[in-house]
């Protein structure tokens, strides 16, 4: 009695053994699908990174361009040695129409002054002329004498000119180059700044498109902000413009200009928030 | 931990170390398993009641007890529970109740210990295997993590070789490492359902068998007589 029993137990066919096995091996087919369509991230993270470094370059390299090639500076050595000798006060205006295209002409007047001494040299040039009024004899060896060095230092003059306005040129080239230098600098302190400011701005929810802000802020030479940065030039968001202004005063002190000379007491800045 | 630019689930799993890789092995097996399981049982289940159904409706529309009998017993290996259960019980009254100078307690009490045992074997049979569902609910996450674990200490070793740190130095060791837990966790979580959703099904059923071994018994006393 006892054995029938027990077949009873162990005899009943098991239902859907093979029917289960299979249907566990289509899930996990599935899920091993699904795991290898979805999980397909990161492959674009290193650029991720990446963008930060690119997004500040082109803004440095973009002022660059406006500002000639550094070939000019190679050519400044020579100015001085050529400076001396030219007297000229011709060539003067042909300076000062080509200053004023170009930006700050400023610091260029301030060389100039060195080749005034030189003109002194040409008057005693003059004086010799009548020099020779009171000595009649040599007169017109001396007037000969004269009227060669007259033309000689005319044509020095004419050809020294041409060199002066040359090396003027390669001056203010290098000057503007310089100017580039400076604006790169500065550009690249204001970069520093934005990104900075940038990482502590706690986005109001609901911005989007591309809100750019003016500042302008004070500052110390450390770099820290003085008072309360103003804004010149709103986004349109005044929660934005909040959090931009909040921003600036957690960021400070400020990043510090690598070049010292760059910096600048009140500072305008264009900041756009939703830029990478 | 070497520098992987494509991290399809694939390298993940190709990259890892050897731990973590019988790790996630092992994790696969489970999970086939425990998936193997839940469909059997699911199976098992939804059969038994439907059995218990039918045979509850034939039961009670009145037919004759000895035809009953009969056809469970012929049809043993079709028969549900509840009907070996019945088959069990009935087989037995009727020994006892062939047998001289038994009184109607002795006779049922038998009928019952006997409907009893045939429940008990039942009831065996339905929930064997849950105990790997439920096994592997709640060991497989712990499988995953210490894989997991493994992997991380592993990225981490190798960046220590390494001067300047970079997340995506170790990113990749983590990810690697956390496809063991993502398996242990995709084992365990239909586990800990099936087994919460197949202990609640046969518990109804082994109600069902119990009221109807009460129900029978009264018949049985009722017959005894």
């Amino acid at each position: 009695m006892r054995a029938p029993m027990h077949d009873l137990a162990f005899d009943r066919p098991e239902p859907g053994k093979w029917q289960s096995a299979a249907l566990a091996a289509g899930m996990h087919l599935l899920l091993g699908l699904f795991l290898f369509y979805s999980v397909r991230w990161q492959t674009s993270k290193p650029a991720a990174v990446q963008v930060e470094l690119v997004s500040r370059q082109p803004a440095v390299e973009a002022p660059a361009r406006p500002a000639p090639p550094p070939e000019p500076v190679v050519e400044k050595p020579p100015a001085p040695v050529v400076e001396p000798p030219p007297p000229p006060p011709q060539p003067k205006p042909d300076i000062a129409l080509k200053e004023p295209p170009k930006p700050k002409p400023v610091p260029k007047v301030e060389p100039k002054p060195a080749p005034k001494p030189v003109e002194k040299k040409p008057e005693p040039k003059v004086e010799k002329k009548p020099d020779p009024k009171p000595a009649p004899p040599d007169t017109r060896r001396e007037q000969e004498s004269a009227d060669k060095m007259l033309k000689e230092a005319l044509a020095r003059e004419s050809a020294e000119s041409t060199v002066r306005q040359a090396t003027q040129e390669a001056d203010l080239r290098a000057k503007v180059a310089a100017e580039g230098a400076r604006l790169k600098a500065t550009q690249s302190w204001a970069d520093r700044i934005s990104a900075k400011v940038k990482g502590n701005i706690a986005l109001p929810p609901g911005v989007s498109g591309k809100p750019e802000a003016l500042v302008s802020i004070a500052l110390l030479p450390d770099g820290s902000v003085v008072g309360e940065p103003k804004m010149k030039r709103s986004t349109g968001n005044a929660a934005l413009d909040a959090a931009i202004l909040r921003a600036i005063v957690r960021s400070s002190p400020l990043p510090k200009p690598d070049d010292a000379s760059v910096f600048e007491r009140n500072l305008d800045l264009k900041f756009r928030p939703l830029d990478e | 931990m070497n520098f992987s630019e494509d991290l399809s689930i694939i390298s993940l799993i190709l990259n890892a170390s050897l731990l973590v890789k019988l790790v996630m092995g092992l994790l696969i097996g489970i999970s086939f398993m425990s998936w193997y399981w839940i469909f059997r049982k699911f199976f098992a289940i939804r059969d038994a009641r439907s059995r218990t159904d039918k045979f509850e409706l034939e039961f009670w529309s009145g037919g004759d007890l000895n035809a009953l009998f009969q056809s469970a017993a012929n049809d043993r290996h079709n028969a549900g529970g509840m009907e070996r259960i019945f088959e069990a019980g009935y087989r037995e009254f009727t020994k006892l109740r062939a047998r001289q100078n038994m009184d109607t307690a002795t006779v049922v009490d038998g009928a019952r210990r006997a409907m009893r045992a045939t429940y008990q074997r039942e009831l065996d049979g339905l929930e064997s295997h849950l105990a790997f569902l439920a096994s592997t609910g709640s060991v497989s996450p712990y499988i995953g993590l210490f894989g997991t674990v493994w992997g991380i200490m592993n990225a981490f070793r190798g960046l220590s070789n390494v001067g300047q740190a970079t997340l995506a130095q170790v990113a990749p060791g983590i990810a690697e490492a956390l496809v063991a837990t993502a398996i242990g966790l995709f084992a365990a979580i239909p586990a800990v359902v099936a087994y919460n959703r197949f202990a609640h099904d046969i518990d109804r059923i082994s109600i069902r068998w119990e009221s109807f071994m009460e129900e029978f018994s009264n018949i049985l006393q009722r017959q005894a007589r």
